[in-house]
């Protein structure tokens, strides 16, 4: 099981956002959301209207396509004069790594809740996210995970009368 | 004044005191901890107030005490383990840990309290003694002005909020488009719902907020690590009298109304104001050399702009409808899902909602003092809470929020998605706040764009011959100018 690094790693992240990798990458999506919105729009246009439904999502897609564009040239002209690949960053590598499990446990849990219910599931998601992040006491995550699962099934089912889903579906 | 007294009155029934107390306590405990900001803490606790039943005065009135809470209690963590709770008490830090360091946390945190008490009481009575005069003002806006503004508003946060302006700018066009999915505001066409009844109505505010500022700060929280170096243990405290707090009154009033001013600015949040306070008490100081290392005055100038930063925020939001900062972009939401339109029309249409706004102020700055000096030992202990046990709390607290307002598991994978979506964006150096906005402002941008090129008298010159619009396009053009100009020192993300 994968334990935290106990150490910040801000450089890194610095070293993240100057990646013109992946302004060029995210500037490709948001061109590619931009033409599909412009394109789509096409299928609840109302041409008979002055300034209908299309009018403002092909507006914002005239703006924002070319300004993709602009991203991806500047990052293309950053990379290029690097004059080197970028190298993968290795340092905080496993924390990042952790980050996408943490996420990928907490798309089990959500999908987890209807099927199993929330208290079920919840015990289940913070007993293992605990672990996953360096926790290794028994004692210590159990009785986190009960004191936070029922605490906030009081709060919300009895208090709020939020109906949250039953044991099993149910 | 038939309706602003008693309608100001009302902020202090039994029940209202009590979301005020409560929500600066939680606030308190938000900004303490390292990593949750007053973002995070007014986005979790709106689903909160909602599935209470509150209505919208007594909903305001909790998530303004969370926001005053939480912009005094960054400045607890960045005072005792010189890491800044919010990014409102970055500045904070430069004083106020070499203070700790010398034995003197209690002092420096009770100069934190009252500095940031009558910097929010100077920006409260501000916003009580000019909102009404502006929005009455801005009553003679029509579709054109309401574009205007709507811009306005926009390219402020994109410039102001980014260290990049690109980055900003294409936050801002994607949280526009996201915000035309769901019906037509004019024609009632749905747009971009892909045959899902789940997305006739748009997006939900409160599922996008959750993921860009909770589930993504934890994902980012994660990915960076964190270091258990830096805890003070057993910090001593020892109060400052009332002789050493009487000799700063002018840094303090200075500060207040430095902070209100910069809050004011739509865009410019507690942060930035901290800073200008910072550097302004510093630029004026007999001994600038004594700043950075434990000068009483940093604390004072950065925590009395930073709370006087929060009045000055609700200002714009109130009157005008444009958020100042993140947080009051969230309460905009809060006042949206309640069923009110922000603006000049709410101080007409619902005086019982703002003018108890203003009471309320008031009185999470005094809550904010009394409960800030009383609970600072306890407070001292909680910050040290392992966020191995912490993060996942959150994400639960998260699933749950996004869960309750509609009872719908749609809206939770809603969360989880722009959840990956924000940390995405933190990342790489594109900020969320510009997000937010545009799915508040969008859709007055597009109803009164189109609106305003339906009239009779409809041209293209129109938004540069009507004056009110020409001043505001003109400032939204300064305002992009500005970013692109700016001091590197101020582009700190108000989140």
């Amino acid at each position: 099981m994968n334990a935290i690094n106990n150490q910040p790693t801000q450089p890194n992240a610095t070293q993240d956002r100057a990646s013109p990798w992946a302004d060029i990458i995210i500037g490709a999506l948001l061109l590619a959301m931009a033409l599909t919105a412009y394109i789509s729009s096409g299928a609840f246009a109302r041409e008979e209207l002055n300034f209908g439904p299309q009018f403002f999502p092909r507006l914002l897609s005239c703006f924002m396509g070319p300004l993709s564009v602009i991203l991806i040239v500047r990052g293309i002209r950053i990379q290029w004069r690097n004059h080197s690949p970028s190298k993968p960053h290795n340092v905080g590598l496993k924390n990042k790594r952790l980050a996408l499990i943490t996420f990928i446990t907490l798309v089990l849990y959500a999908a987890g809740i209807p099927i199993l219910g929330y208290i079920p599931a919840t015990l289940m998601f913070i007993s293992v996210a605990i672990v996953m992040l360096g926790e290794r006491r028994p004692l210590r995550i159990a009785i986190w995970a009960i004191c936070v699962t029922f605490a906030l099934y009081f709060v919300f089912q009895r208090i709020l009368n939020v109906p949250l889903p039953g044991w099993f579906g149910s | 004044m038939d309706l602003i007294i008693p309608n100001f009155l009302l902020a202090f029934s039994p029940t209202i005191m009590c979301l005020v107390f409560s929500g600066v306590a939680l606030g308190i405990l938000f900004g303490a901890l390292p990593g949750l900001t007053a973002t995070m803490g007014v986005t979790l606790l709106l689903p909160f107030t909602l599935s209470l039943g509150l209505d919208a005065q007594s909903s305001m009135a909790m998530l303004i005490g969370i926001y005053v809470g939480a912009i005094y209690g960054g400045s607890i963590a960045a005072i005792l383990i010189c890491t800044p709770g919010t990014p409102a008490a970055a500045a904070t830090v430069l004083d106020g840990f070499p203070m700790t360091q010398r034995g003197e946390a209690g002092r420096a945190i009770a100069l934190a309290a009252c500095a940031s008490f009558t910097g929010g009481m100077i920006s409260a009575i501000t916003l009580t003694l000019f909102s009404p005069l502006l929005s009455r003002f801005a009553l003679r806006f029509s579709y054109p002005e309401y574009f205007a503004l709507a811009i306005f508003g926009l390219s402020m946060i994109v410039t102001i909020s980014s260290k990049d302006i690109l980055k900003g700018v294409l936050s801002g066009f994607f949280g526009l488009l996201i915000a035309t999915i769901g019906l037509d505001p004019i024609a009632g066409i749905p747009r971009f719902s892909f045959g899902q009844p789940n997305l006739y109505d748009g997006l939900g505010f409160i599922p996008v907020l959750i993921g860009l500022f909770a589930f993504a700060q934890v994902f980012y929280e994660i990915s960076q690590g964190w270091s258990s170096e830096g805890k003070t243990k057993s910090p001593r405290f020892s109060l400052p009298s009332w002789q050493e707090f009487k000799s700063y009154k002018f840094t303090l009033l200075r500060s207040g109304l430095i902070g209100t001013f910069i809050g004011s600015l739509p865009g410019a949040g507690c942060d930035i104001a901290a800073f200008v306070s910072y550097n302004e008490a510093k630029r004026i100081d007999k001994h600038p050399e004594r700043f950075g290392q434990g000068e009483p005055k940093g604390i004072i100038a950065a925590e009395a702009a930073n709370n006087g930063a929060t009045g000055g925020a609700m200002i714009p939001m109130l009157t005008l409808g444009v958020p100042g900062d993140a947080v009051t972009a969230v309460m905009l939401s809060a006042l949206v899902v309640q069923g009110l339109q922000p603006g000049p029309m709410l101080f007409q249409e619902h005086p019982e909602v703002v003018y108890p706004i203003f009471g309320a102020m008031m009185l999470a700055n005094i809550a904010m003092l009394t409960i800030g000096l009383l609970s600072v030992r306890v407070i001292a202990r909680i910050i040290l809470v392992d966020k191995r046990v912490l993060l996942p709390t959150i994400c639960v607290l998260s699933v749950i929020g996004s869960y309750a307002l509609q009872f719908s598991m749609f809206d939770v994978w809603v969360a989880i998605t722009m959840g990956a979506v924000g940390y995405g964006m933190k990342r790489y150096g594109f900020p969320a706040s510009p997000v937010v906005l545009a799915m508040i402002l969008g859709p007055m941008a597009e109803r009164n764009l189109r609106q305003a090129l339906l009239l009779p008298d409809a041209s293209s010159l129109m938004f540069l011959t009507r004056p009110i619009t020409a001043v505001l396009l003109i400032l939204a053009i300064s305002a992009i100018t500005f970013g692109l100009f700016r001091r590197p020192s101020l582009n700190v993300e108000s989140e």
